[in-house]
């Protein structure tokens, strides 16, 4: 249907007043938390960062839509949120994995950035590979004439009347780097809540904390997949359909996103700490 | 943007759609209670049919927002509304008999705020967004309460996170004249509840499925109202079929057996009607003739 309804974006800029209020909403959820509780805060900002940086690594990603898997623009034939959503929760499960075994913060982080970057490499190759060897298209872009990193010139592989096609090199890195980052945030939020819910939780059902361990990271993980996938659907209704990687012009649009995705979480993640504070029950 | 499909105008208008879904979600929800009333878990359904009537008014709320350009696919929208509506509901959830307004109160704020997110700081300047997202991220969270109270029998938090008791067992001394004592204390196991199984996140996707595929499959130039409401109701009843199968672990064979028997009896009727509201529809376009390729000789 979107394609009857025209572009909806409102052009490239920072809309003033909106950074502003936005800018009060994370000012009164930060002042909220810290009402509830004074050793929240920390996991509050942990999770506003987490939430910044997933609306910043999913404009890396190279997204075509459906007009890739016709052949008719660069990128991965699918849509901004699947992609996200998939680079984001192989990230929570490496940086999950990597949290239960090791109990180390920084190895975490890393083990999520890693999960996140490995799924979208294997992605990008697989794609690549289907586009050369099954579709028999050559990549190039339809938005730079050589690629940033190889040199490689684009124009004379371009089929007319198309915005270009396949998975040039940069996009493929784009993507790997989009994957890294997105991982790494989805598993700050993810270790942020655990750790609060895993004291927080433990005090309110007057369990031991090896007991609770399971309803914790249950609910972290749930929660996680929640700010994920809100945060990624902020940044792709920032892209509006395609994006062909870091050399896009669309990719000038980032700090809208990283705003809109930071007054997301903030918010989101005052009403998910409102979880461990003794109200109502 | 000014420009407005109005893919199927003049059937139910999506104000009194609101009003029905809402007010079965929030009654269903609450017609759960009755299990704690009369002691025995059957009324559970209840639930299901309040997630299923709230992902029908979903369904035409997603048909508001994506019949304008959003560019991102009709799926994204699905995602929100539960990623939203998930925290609204568990946090919800803690509030006892309140929970149902609460978690409705809780989502409608999530809502705006996301909603004045995307439509001013994101720029997406669409009239009916933020409206739009308040009602998605109602509907996730009255859908998840809805099918959590189906697969617990409540829709308390103590109920989704506490599976069983197990009995400690402890020493407590020798008492006076040499007969040993022990101190049995129950203990709660979260790790086999609906949420501490993580069973909670198998509700999240199937509810967005749910949510997000009917407007997706209708849409285009012959959508009708009344085929994609029964697709939604058929894509409802065939979440709640799975909600069903898990819920024989929490709330035993009995209600198992009625919550199956009520979602595969609703989801047979709905697909049937959606079968032949589809056949109806593919009839209407039989005088539409593609258009003839006139060859060299003519």
């Amino acid at each position: 249907m979107s394609a009857l309804g025209g572009h909806a974006a409102g052009g490239e800029g920072i809309n003033p007043t909106g950074a502003i209020v936005g800018l009060v909403i994370i000012l009164v959820s930060i002042g909220a938390t810290m009402m509830l509780g004074a050793s929240l805060v920390v996991p509050l900002i942990g999770i506003i960062i987490g939430g910044a940086l997933i609306g910043f690594g999913v404009h890396f990603v190279p997204v075509g839509g459906a007009p890739a898997a016709m052949g008719q623009a660069p990128g991965i034939a699918t849509g901004v949120a699947m992609l996200a959503a998939g680079a984001g929760l192989a990230g929570l499960f490496g940086g999950a994995w990597a949290f239960e075994s090791t109990g180390d913060f920084f190895v975490s982080i890393v083990g999520g950035a890693v999960g996140g970057g490995l799924m979208m490499a294997i992605t990008c190759l697989m794609v690549d590979a289907t586009y050369v060897f099954a579709m028999g298209i050559p990549a190039a872009s339809g938005k730079v004439d050589k690629d940033p990193i190889t040199g490689d010139t684009f124009p004379a592989y371009k089929s007319q009347g198309t915005e270009g096609h396949g998975l040039p090199f940069i996009s493929f890195v784009g993507g790997v780097i989009g994957g890294l980052i997105a991982g790494l945030g989805g598993t700050l939020i993810y270790i942020e809540l655990l750790e609060v819910y895993q004291t927080g939780l433990a005090t309110l059902l007057q369990a031991k904390p090896e007991a609770i361990a399971p309803l914790a990271i249950s609910l972290a993980g749930i929660f996680a997949i929640g700010f994920f996938l809100v945060n990624a659907v902020l940044a792709a209704y920032n892209i509006t359909g395609t994006i062909e990687g870091p050399h896009d012009p669309k990719f000038k649009r980032v700090p809208r996103a990283i705003i809109g995705c930071a007054v997301a979480s903030a918010f989101c993640g005052f009403i998910s700490l409102l979880l461990v504070v003794n109200i109502g029950m | 943007m000014t420009v407005k499909m109005e893919a199927s105008a003049g059937k139910m208008p999506h104000n009194t759609l609101m009003a029905y879904g809402l007010i079965i979600a929030v009654v269903g929800t609450y017609l759960t209670y009755l299990n704690v009333v009369t002691g025995i878990a059957v009324f559970s359904f209840f639930g299901g049919i309040a997630a299923v009537a709230a992902l029908w008014w979903g369904s035409d709320t997603i048909k508001h927002l994506c019949s304008y350009g959003l560019g991102t696919g009709v799926p994204s929208a699905g995602m929100i509304a539960f990623g939203s509506g998930a925290l609204a509901m568990i946090v919800g959830t803690k509030f006892g008999m309140a929970s149902p307004i609460v978690t409705l109160i809780l989502a409608a704020i999530l809502g705006a705020v996301i909603g004045y997110t995307a439509n001013t700081i994101i720029n997406m300047n669409i009239p009916v967004m933020i409206m739009s997202l308040v009602e998605l991220s109602i509907v996730g969270a009255m859908t998840m309460l809805g099918f959590a109270s189906m697969c617990t029998g409540s829709f308390n938090f103590s109920e989704m996170v506490i599976g069983s008791m197990s009995l400690s067992v402890e020493s407590a001394g020798a008492a006076a004249g040499g007969a040993q004592q022990f101190l049995v204390t129950a203990v709660p196991q979260f790790g086999n509840s609906l949420i501490g199984g993580a069973a909670l996140t198998v509700i999240f996707f199937l509810g967005a499925i749910a949510l997000q595929h009917p407007f997706n499959a209708c849409l285009g130039p012959n959508e009708s109202q009344d085929r994609t409401l029964m697709l939604a109701l058929s894509c409802g009843f065939l979440s709640m079929i799975v909600i069903a199968v898990i819920s024989f672990v929490f709330i035993g064979l009995l209600a198992g057996t009625v919550n199956l028997l009520v979602s595969l009896i609703a989801w047979f009727y709905c697909y049937k009607t959606y079968i032949e509201l589809s056949k109806r529809d593919a009839f209407a376009w039989l005088d539409s003739k593609p258009i003839l390729e006139v060859g060299g000789d003519q």
